[in-house]
């Protein structure tokens, strides 16, 4: 095990050395983003697959952490349709941002009625 | 002997301490979860949303500092495998260098607060230096929290509580220390590098 450990040490250390280098050179605001979140996103699945033995858990810890995953995807994105209808309602007046949400809160109560008639 | 504690059957099929961690560390995920994506929302959402200049963020020692992070995980988890093979020297070795890889780590942090402050970046002026206080701050806590808990490990071990068969407590410290190096692994490129 000591020889895997040392090997993700190396790759942790070639990574944090790539995305420091990497965040020098101009690939556009959205490019460099994707390009550090990739790396940072590679580290962590390396710490928690090898040295937190993620890797060679049973199914209860794996649910616990994609558990915990999962709620942090909700709160990264589930506030976006409001950042959304927000701006929309700055930048080009509150008829776009109605235009917006009407027709959501329209599909939305079809599919609410659609299951109902099962 | 409660050294057996780890060796008694549980309806989970794992042992007690490790379920208990996991979830632990299940709602730390929440708590800077909740803290990371506030972060991000506002920085990405509000237009008066002002990022310093990268000089004045000393990117160099933030690398630096992630190193010694990173470095202070491989030598904990040396710890536990030299302690599986029934390596007191090597646990109580790797242990002390955990530690003082910590201490490092608060060091460098505590001489790049006072450089923050005195280029302007403060808690107050901005979101930015609200944020990056806020959760460099909780991070730095639970860095404290696992010096602490790995000087348990390290007091134990002198004493020469674990064994081969009983290294549960130093995997579970392990756990704990290795979630704070990759919150730190995510804090930096938000922090230093966007």
């Amino acid at each position: 095990m000591v020889k895997t450990y040392l090997a993700v040490f190396g790759t942790l250390a070639v990574l944090t050395a790539l995305t420091v280098g990497v965040s020098y050179i101009h690939f556009g605001k959205g490019g460099n983003i994707a390009i550090a979140l990739l790396i940072a996103f590679a580290k962590v699945a390396l710490i928690a697959a090898f040295f937190m033995h993620l890797k060679f858990e049973g199914k209860l810890i794996h649910t616990i952490f994609y558990t915990a995953v999962f709620f942090l995807l909700i709160l990264l994105f589930l506030v976006l349709p409001d950042i959304g209808v927000s701006h929309a309602m700055m930048e080009k007046g509150k008829w776009v941002a109605i235009g917006i949400v009407v027709p959501a809160a329209v599909v939305f109560g079809l599919f609410v009625m659609l299951k109902r008639l099962k | 002997m409660n050294n057996l504690i780890t060796e008694t059957e549980t309806t989970t099929g794992i042992p007690n301490g490790k379920l208990g961690i996991w979830v632990f560390l299940a709602s730390e995920v929440m708590l800077f979860g909740a803290f990371i994506s506030s972060y991000v929302i506002l920085r990405m959402g509000s237009d008066a949303f002002i990022i310093p200049p990268r000089e004045m963020l000393g990117v160099p020692l933030a690398t630096l500092n992630t190193f010694v992070l990173i470095a202070s995980s491989v030598t904990m988890v040396l710890a536990l495998d030299a302690i599986q093979r029934d390596n007191q020297k090597g646990l109580l070795q790797f242990m002390a260098l955990t530690i003082f890889l910590g201490f490092c780590f608060l060091a460098i942090k505590s001489y790049e607060y006072p450089h923050k402050w005195s280029v302007g970046i403060t808690i107050s002026n901005n979101l930015f230096g609200s944020f990056y206080y806020t959760l460099t701050g909780l991070h730095a806590l639970h860095v404290i929290g696992g010096i602490i808990f790995n000087s348990y490990i390290l007091f134990k071990a002198m004493q020469g509580y674990f064994s081969a068969e009983n290294y549960a407590r130093v995997e579970y410290a392990g756990l704990y220390w290795h979630f704070v190096d990759l919150v730190w692994v995510i804090l930096f490129p938000i922090f230093y590098l966007l």
